[in-house]
């Protein structure tokens, strides 16, 4: 009431009329900002909420609720496979979670009618907002964080850039060849946003004190570009190693198909194989649109030189008919598994391996391919990018 | 103005004078968030909503406020602040009452701020001089009238993704044509109820 009267009394004296407008203006805007501070302090609050992680006590710990299960793990180092950076995309980030309520419409995409009964959800869409439970797997909790400084940052083709980290605290990284790591946004350009990168170094390559990626860019995305920018000296962060993407180590034929930077994975695996002197028979058919997609091409023709059985096979689709510097396969490459598997594989369809990493149009592709001819579902492997 | 029944109101605002297809206000949510009948029908929930909560809101504000001031040429800022603050307060209780609703309506409710239906109705009530309860059956009434327009427009689009439309005129181009159409339909309704 007082306020209002000086108010009038501001407005009744002419030489104040113009700061009339500027108090209610200033009041009204202070009331509201003042009944949101309060309604966010009555509805946002959860109080605080123990997290306990399979009944461990050292690493059960009590946290502010409000805030993605996802992000709480990750600020207490516990780094859970996030491929999408928590946006429901990938759903690798799931953990069965009966008390924290029923999965929600965004996650339901990414979840079996068994995983939606049994209470598996999402954690990146999971806000605690009470005293969780949390049973993790053991070689998630190995997943470390390291601090890096770039290499070197070059282009391999006009639009993927080979971006070599070494790594300084700690100052290597053991990993299964095929494994991804995630690169972490810093936080002062997008806090919290994370991708998957594979690693293109092999086991023990530099004694595992840099990592090599493949990074495809040029289509606008947000760490894609930025990952461009990169120069030689910048500091980066990284979490890792993840992924279940490796070598079943069966000595039956390989089929290993890729495209764009799906290259990264397979480098290591196979880099991996002529290492151990594998003897294992391995095709690599490597998808593009014309010559200058592919890269690594020394890396390849020494390969087939030095290693027991491997043959890189690259099909270019944008070739034209009458276009006689390229003797390779034309077309795309599902065709081009298509032909090789109908007309000059020696083994049995029931007895290869497919190891595919790329596109998702492209992998659909070369599944259905496989499959049709009689190579089982479950001896293809793939990582779609 | 004092005399219009609200009740009167309410369907006006509905059907006669519906704030989208009579007044075209309200467009681009109703172009671009068209295009499917869940998130038609969840941004249609949560305009009726807001725009009830913000008539009222507005209505106050402007009595209790900007009249006994002489600041009624704020209005503008001031519905505007009114709005974006209400939209807020509205996703804070969805978000702690319904995560699943909340997840549904997602990015409609931020989207509404801007929403110039929303405005439109705030300063038409000002204008015609309703008072508190006619403002409040006017915002109810331009609400479920905008709803329904966009459901309509939804099941019509769900429609024409199996038909030839010529190439120049797919998706905002037909629907814009499609909107003309609707409201000449409405048109029809006119004459009933006027306010
Ligand atoms: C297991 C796993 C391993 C991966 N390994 C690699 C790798 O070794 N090298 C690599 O480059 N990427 C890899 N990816 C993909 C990578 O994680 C990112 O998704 C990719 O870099 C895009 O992120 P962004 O932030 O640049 O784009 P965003 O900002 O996330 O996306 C921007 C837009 O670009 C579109 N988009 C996303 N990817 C592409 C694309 N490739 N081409 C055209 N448009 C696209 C999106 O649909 C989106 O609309 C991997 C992904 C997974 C799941
Ligand atoms: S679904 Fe990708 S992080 Fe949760």
């Amino acid at each position: 009431m007082q306020l209002s009267t000086i108010l009038l009394a501001a407005s009744e004296t002419a030489s104040a009329n113009f700061l009339t407008p500027i108090l209610v203006m200033a009041v009204i805007g202070l009331c509201l900002s003042l009944l949101l501070v309060i309604a966010e302090y009555f509805l946002a609050n959860y109080g605080e909420c123990k997290i306990n992680i399979n009944d461990e006590e050292e690493r059960s710990f009590v946290t502010e609720g409000g805030n993605s299960l996802l992000n709480i793990l990750s600020d207490r180092k516990i780094f859970i496979p996030s491929a999408c950076g928590g946006r429901a995309t990938c759903g690798f980030c799931k953990l069965k979670l009966p008390e924290a309520g029923a999965a929600l419409p965004t996650e339901l995409p990414m979840l079996s009618r068994e995983e939606v009964k049994n209470g598996t959800r999402l954690i990146c869409q999971v806000k605690v907002t009470s005293d969780l439970n949390l049973h993790i797997p053991q070689e998630l909790l190995e997943i470390q964080e390291f601090k890096c400084v770039v290499g070197s940052n070059e282009d391999s083709t006009h639009n993927i850039k080979e971006l070599v980290l070494e790594l300084k605290d700690p100052d290597h990284i053991g990993f299964i060849p095929g494994q991804y790591i995630q690169f972490q946004m810093p936080p002062h350009i997008a806090k919290g946003e994370q991708r998957a990168y594979s690693i293109a170094s092999t086991r023990n390559e530099d004694d595992g004190k840099k990592v090599i990626l493949n990074i495809r860019w040029g289509f606008g995305g947000l760490v894609s570009t930025y990952v461009s920018t990169l120069k030689p000296g910048d500091e980066v962060i990284i979490t890792g190693p993840y992924g279940d993407f490796m070598e079943a180590e069966t000595g039956a034929e390989m089929i290993c198909v890729a495209g764009g930077a799906g290259m990264a994975p397979l480098r290591s695996i196979i880099l991996d194989l002529a290492k151990k002197n594998s003897k294992r028979k391995v095709t690599y058919f490597f998808g593009g649109r014309d010559q200058e997609d592919l890269f690594y091409l020394d890396t390849w023709a020494e390969l087939e030189k030095s290693m027991h059985d491997f043959s890189f096979v690259p099909a270019l689709s944008d070739i034209k008919d009458d276009d006689t510097s390229w003797t390779g396969e034309r077309g795309f490459v599902h065709l081009a598994v298509e032909r090789y598997i109908n007309e000059r594989c020696e083994s049995d369809p029931e007895q290869l391996e497919g190891y595919l990493c790329g596109p998702p149009p492209m992998i659909d592709g070369v599944i259905a391919v496989m499959t049709a001819i009689g190579v089982p579902e479950e001896k293809i492997y793939f990582d779609k990018f | 103005m004092g005399e219009v029944n609200p009740f009167i109101i309410l369907i006006a605002a509905i059907f006669t004078n519906n704030i989208l297809l009579a007044n075209f206000l309200g467009m681009c949510p109703f172009v671009a968030i068209s295009k499917q009948i869940k998130s038609a029908f969840g941004m249609g929930v949560a305009v009726t909503f807001v725009m009830t909560l913000t008539a009222t809101l507005n209505w106050l504000v402007y009595e209790l406020v900007l009249e006994p001031y002489n600041l009624e040429f704020l209005k503008f800022l001031v519905f505007i602040i009114v709005i974006a603050a209400a939209v807020q307060f509205v996703e804070m209780v969805i978000e702690k009452s319904s995560p699943t609703l909340y997840m549904n309506l997602g990015v409609f409710l931020p989207l509404i701020t801007v929403n110039c239906a929303i405005l439109g109705v705030s300063l038409l009530m000002g204008n015609r001089e309703y008072s508190f309860i006619q403002s409040l059956a006017f915002g109810i009434g331009s609400g479920i009238g905008w709803w329904m327009a966009i459901m309509a427009m939804a099941g019509l689009r769900h429609r024409i993704q199996f038909s030839n439309v010529p190439k120049a005129l797919q998706d905002p181009g037909i629907t814009m044509l499609i909107a003309g159409v609707m409201a000449m339909a409405f048109q029809g309704f006119a004459g009933i109820v006027n306010i």
